[in-house]
């Protein structure tokens, strides 16, 4: 059997849809999807319909999260889920909007050998793993800031 | 409400049995709580079968329990299915002490059972995944490295270290060696605990629960009518707290809306007890040092203090609070939807006084804390159920 000389591109798919939002040009930023409850302020990721803290199904609004945040806490995984490739880095991160929420953190065993409680990082969007069917998901991360 | 009486346990041994499903395994611990009941099978009047992962491992989704209890030889009486992941036997237990202390019925059967070795690693490990919101578990989320972000927190705020965590796995293994229902029974050292591979820092291999092949069963009676079938030290029933998990508002701090820490405040307000009182305690150790910290939650001594009572040998089976005499979920092995009741049947053995090498020093209160799942920040449920002779 011979391979073709252009090997057919990988296909790309969207983690889930209102997750985030994807850049469509190079001057735009990603940003996460959240919801901010009219009543109580408080913020949830993902988006939702109730808020829990209100126990209410029409005070909740969708809004876009801040980009950058602070590690809450993180761990290198150095066994992989089906799809992942280890080691990776998954983490607790704070959004000054008084959420925390989890996340995967760009890069492997280098940099969380670098990585410290409280460090500064910035959203970016990326392939995260594969799928069953061999495509590329493209989901959200956080990147360490600065040094 | 009706008193409740824990009149029989059974179990079948924790452990890798690639000729044993279901079936079998669940036929072997209620037999074994029957005949320690000393109940004529045709007494009990109601079943709840606790069970989390059949589904997915073994294809058998619906009537899990109808499955395990004919196959034992039980028809006609009302079945429940119980699923609550890691917890869904000590769900299953709630539901037949509802039962009894109602008084809908006077004797009733609880059971949890796992097959968990399908020939495929890689398939029981997805399916455990499952125990969670599956959307999350598309972005990666890995409960060990989940459970890794928790410890890696605790241990900056209070200044403990893998060591202590070792430690935790140096006592269980040993409660482990000396009991014939682990799937563990060799005693580690905390340099082999270290030294053995990351899965996600802190967390090595020797800490984490396993794999396991299990069952576990017990006859709940009412207190009135006990006395009719066992001569047996009677172990009454004195709370049985259940909760699910909530909404972990910003900021809050390690004890705060804390599952645990709210169960137990419940089971301790049923039976009347605080944690100065409970004399042996089987707790959910799916990570052996998160052991520590359900020392905390459950009061038994103050935010932080945990290190100390692993360092100073406090919770072994000698110690002044005994922890996990049973070697706990790292040793025993941990087929989840049978945990929760092997730890009930390892506190009515403590309390009988028949645990063998394993007894604790004379207990009156033993109190079993069995968590399940993951959703949303929290886990999916929380048990607490203190038993009292």
């Amino acid at each position: 059997m011979q391979s073709s000389q252009h090997e057919p591109q990988k296909k790309q798919v969207l983690l889930r849809e209102g997750l985030f939002h994807l850049p469509t040009s190079p001057d735009e930023k990603p940003y996460l999807i959240g919801s901010k409850c009219r009543v109580c302020g408080n913020v949830f990721f993902p988006k939702r319909v109730v808020c829990p803290a209100c126990i209410s199904d029409d005070t909740l609004e969708e809004i876009p999260l801040s980009t950058t945040g602070r590690i809450n806490s993180f761990a290198l995984v150095e066994v992989a889920p089906p799809g992942f490739v280890a080691p990776y880095i998954q983490a607790l991160v704070d959004l000054p909007e008084g959420l925390t929420i989890f996340s995967l953190i760009a890069g492997g065993a280098a940099e969380a050998e670098a990585l410290e409680l409280g460090a500064e990082v910035e959203l970016i969007t990326e392939a995260i793993s594969v799928d069953e069917s061999g495509n590329e998901v493209i989901g959200y991360k956080f990147r360490p800031l600065g040094g | 409400m009706r008193e409740v009486a824990v009149i029989g346990v059974g179990m079948h041994p924790f452990g890798r049995f690639e000729d044993k499903g279901l079936k079998d395994l669940g036929r072997i611990a209620i037999w074994d709580a029957i005949r320690d009941a000393g109940v004529p099978p045709k007494d009990i009047q109601v079943a709840y079968v606790g069970n989390s992962l059949a589904g997915l491992l073994t294809g058998q989704e619906g009537v899990r329990g109808q499955i395990v209890m004919r196959d034992a030889g039980f028809g006609g009486i009302p079945v429940i299915n119980v699923e609550n992941a890691c917890a869904s036997s000590s769900t299953a237990f709630r539901g037949a002490w509802m039962e009894v202390a109602s008084g809908l019925c006077d004797v009733a059967l609880a059971v949890g059972v796992e097959k968990m070795f399908v020939g495929d690693t890689a398939k029981s490990i997805a399916a455990l995944a499952a125990d969670s919101d599956i959307e999350l578990a598309r972005m990666g989320l890995q409960f060990t490295g989940l459970y890794a972000i928790g410890l890696k927190k605790y241990m900056n705020m209070y200044g403990v270290t893998k060591e202590h965590f070792a430690k935790v796995v140096v006592k269980n293994t040993y409660n482990g060696s000396l009991n014939p229902y682990a799937q563990f029974r060799t005693p580690l050292t905390v340099e082999k605990v270290l030294r053995s591979f990351v899965i996600a820092e802190p967390l090595t291999f020797h800490m984490c629960s396993s794999m396991s092949d299990g069952a576990a069963a017990a006859i709940l009676c009412s207190k009135e009518l006990a006395r009719r079938y066992t001569d047996k030290p009677l172990v009454l029933v004195a709370s049985c707290a259940l909760r699910s998990g909530m909404w972990q508002p910003p900021g809050k701090k390690f004890l705060d809306h804390d599952i645990v820490a709210l169960t137990a405040k419940e089971a301790y307000r049923q039976a009347g007890v605080g944690p100065e009182d409970i004399d042996v305690a089987e707790v959910h150790d799916g990570m052996a040092p998160a052991e520590l910290m359900v020392y905390e939650e459950l009061g038994l001594c103050g935010e932080g203090e945990a290190k100390f009572l692993i360092d100073q040998g406090r919770t072994t089976i000698t110690g002044d609070i005994p922890v996990n005499p049973s070697g706990g979920l790292a040793a025993k092995g941990h087929p989840v939807g049978a945990t929760g009741l092997a730890q009930v049947a390892e506190i009515v053995w403590q309390l009988r006084g028949e645990a063998g090498q394993r007894q604790v020093a004379h207990p009156r209160v033993g109190l079993c804390h069995n968590n399940g799942g993951y959703v949303d920040g929290d886990a999916a449920a929380c048990s607490i159920i203190i038993l009292k002779t």
